[in-house]
């Protein structure tokens, strides 16, 4: 009767064990199996065709565009489909898998890193231009530089005049881009700093708003992307910097993003061909002619 | 504090900020349409056996951001319409009642000067193991610490601070809970601190852990205290994603007690994308509601497959086989299967 008890209660300490076992070899055999299905095509998908998917960014989008176009004339047997939807949806579209390259005019953020990580997806971002925002003004204003911190005090509300700058006393017309955009994402992150734009800006949908609103309205002041300059605008210097290739490449100029094509892992196969191309001779004149810097 | 009086001052709070910033309001929602079949031990039994139509989950979701002020509000109303009910308790003498309708979240989240950290404040998600991230591969089963009452809720009231480890490593939330959970009357009678991070060491590999104290409220009806802790190991690459869990709830005990205290699970889950809209998934939870009994682990198997028609809607199979492990005889020791077809839709 003891013997019986014992073997009992032994049988049920195993019972009691067999949970946690199974929860370790479950750990192991999946870091096993699994470790094998990192190139793992099932037998019944489709064979790969010989097309390259592009989404994101819509600041990217006129490089992409064209050098799609040029790469196509070269590579005849390669088909890219170029699509915009904006920088957030060009990483999402790598992270999901649903697109082989993804435009951002913006580094990626942590919580994108950390979504991407936990798919098994590792986001790398190759730097193929540079864009600046270029600080703007009615071409009559005698104003030649300002800094980040007046720009600042002037797209928050605390410099309201011209005459607190030195110049005329006639009212600023503070120009902006709407907030969903990636142009005032940058001006938020690099000028504003956390604090709230002032409700009075002229909120614009677009770069080229933004130029003709400055060009034509007495006091007003704006930013673009360098693509969007004109000579009936006038430039001004930031921190005693103005805006040019040079400034932008070599750092001295502050208001400026770089530009990137994400890829899962470090580029391969077409996607590293067609990102080569664009980092090429004839690629980077494609970038100064859509109106960026080159990087090379 | 109050619930009444906690959601008055977070509808303030939000109501404020938006009179004085410029709110980008969204509205969203999903609902679900399901068909279960219940069948109990090996013979058909009538009164146990069923089949309901019901519409067990409508979500209405409200969200109000000002980016350039650092505020968001969130809004989730739960709707759901059950024939066999919902335990509500309306009353003090609370039977099931066929429908219900609850604020399941409601917070207002804060941006501070920390990048990606966030404090919350209002009726929010439980940050414990696996259940603010399952996502229902499986319509039947709700995450395990949420179905076997390891921790009060899915959603709780509470302040906590949420964020972002910097370069993604990982996310951490610490937070309070009134412990009253979103369907019962408030009595803030188990407060508790929760403790949960997620770390990503590689791509693909992310470990997930959590603990939760009860706080002791010598002043308000007598409270049990208990701890419970929650491990996630979960690897991700390709079409397959597989995670293991294990969660422990220990309650303090006194001399007069019947029971170890003790309640514990293991889980195992295996999705498989068999092609892209086709989603398969397995799941084993190995259930101990009392380690120190002898014979009363319950073991679920779970299978679904999940068809995406189009990105806005689902349909869904499940099944699951209940296993108890009680002795020949026992009372509730007759396994049950339950399938269900589903269709989940959103806006």
């Amino acid at each position: 009767m003891v013997m019986r008890e014992d073997l009992k209660k032994q049988e049920e300490k195993k019972m009691k064990r067999f949970p946690k076992v199974m929860a370790l070899t479950a750990i192991a055999a999946f870091v096993i199996v699994s470790s094998g299905f990192a190139a793992w095509k099932w037998p019944w998908q489709k064979a790969q065709r010989n097309v390259l998917s592009v989404q994101g960014s819509t600041t990217v989008l006129p490089i992409t565009q064209k050098a799609a176009e040029e790469y196509m004339k070269i590579n005849k047997d390669i088909d890219i489909s170029i699509r915009g939807g904006g920088s957030g949806v060009g990483i999402a579209g790598i992270i999901d898998g649903s697109t082989d390259i993804g435009n951002s005019s913006r580094s990626i953020k942590a919580r994108e890193i950390m979504t991407a990580k936990q798919k098994g997806v590792n986001p790398v971002g190759t730097i193929i231009a540079q864009d600046a925002l270029a600080i703007v003004v009615h071409p009559s204003n005698l104003l030649r530089q300002i800094t980040i911190s007046q720009l600042k005090d002037i797209y928050s509300g605390k410099i309201t005049k011209w005459s607190q700058l030195g110049g005329p006393d006639e009212m600023i017309v503070p120009v902006s881009r709407d907030t969903s955009s990636g142009t005032y994402e940058i001006f938020a992150e690099f000028v504003l700093k956390g604090v709230k734009l002032r409700t009075d800006s002229i909120m614009t949908v677009s770069n080229r708003e933004v130029a003709e609103t400055v060009k034509n309205t007495k006091g007003a002041i704006g930013y673009v992307g360098l693509a969007f300059l004109s000579p009936e605008l006038k430039v001004v210097e930031v921190e005693g910097v103005i805006p040019s290739n040079e400034t932008v490449r070599n750092g001295s100029y502050k208001l400026t993003r770089p530009l990137l094509l994400f890829t899962n892992g470090e580029p391969a196969g077409k996607a590293k061909d067609y990102i080569d191309f664009i980092l090429s001779p004839a690629g980077q004149k494609v970038v100064v002619d859509a109106g960026y810097v080159p990087v090379k | 504090m109050k619930k009444s009086v906690l959601m008055a001052v977070v509808f303030v709070m939000a109501f404020t900020a938006a009179a004085m910033a410029e709110f980008k309001v969204t509205f969203q929602g999903y609902q679900w349409l399901r068909y279960e079949v219940i069948q109990v031990g090996a013979k058909q039994d009538s009164t146990s056996d069923r089949n309901s139509f019901s519409i067990p989950r409508t979500y209405l979701r409200m969200r109000a951001i000002d980016s350039s002020l650092g505020i968001g509000g969130f809004l989730t109303v739960d709707i759901n319409n059950d024939q066999f009910g919902q335990k509500v308790a309306t009353t003090a003498s609370a039977g099931a009642v066929d429908w219900g309708i609850w604020v399941k979240y409601g917070y207002v989240d804060f941006d501070l000067p920390v990048p990606e950290m966030k404090l919350r404040v209002g009726l929010q998600k439980f940050y414990f193991g696996s259940v603010d991230k399952w996502a229902y591969p499986i319509t039947l089963s709700q995450a395990y610490a949420d179905r076997h009452r390891i921790i009060p809720s899915s959603a709780e009231q509470g302040i906590a601070l949420v964020g972002i480890l910097p370069e993604g490593w990982g996310d951490y939330e610490l937070a309070v809970y009134n412990g009253a959970g979103y369907k019962k009357l408030e009595d803030n009678a188990e407060k508790m601190y929760v403790v949960s991070s997620t770390i990503v060491p590689l791509p693909g590999l992310s470990v997930r852990g959590s603990y939760l104290k009860t706080i002791t409220n010598a002043i308000d009806a007598p409270t049990r205290d208990y701890s419970a802790t929650g491990v996630v190991v979960t690897y991700a690459t390709g079409p397959v994603e597989a995670w293991v869990e294990y969660n422990v709830k220990k309650e303090v005990r006194n001399a007069t007690a019947t029971n170890s205290g003790v309640r514990e699970g293991v889980i195992a889950y295996l999705g498989v994308k068999l092609f892209d809209p086709l989603l398969l998934s397995l799941r084993y939870d190995a259930h101990n509601p009392d380690t120190g009994a002898e014979r009363d682990e319950v073991n679920f198997i779970m299978a679904g497959l999940t068809y995406s028609l189009s990105d806005k809607i689902d349909l869904q199979f499940s099944y699951e086989l209940e296993q108890p492990k009680m002795l020949t005889g026992h009372p509730n020791n007759d396994h049950r299967n339950r399938f269900q077809v589903q269709t989940k839709w959103s806006w």
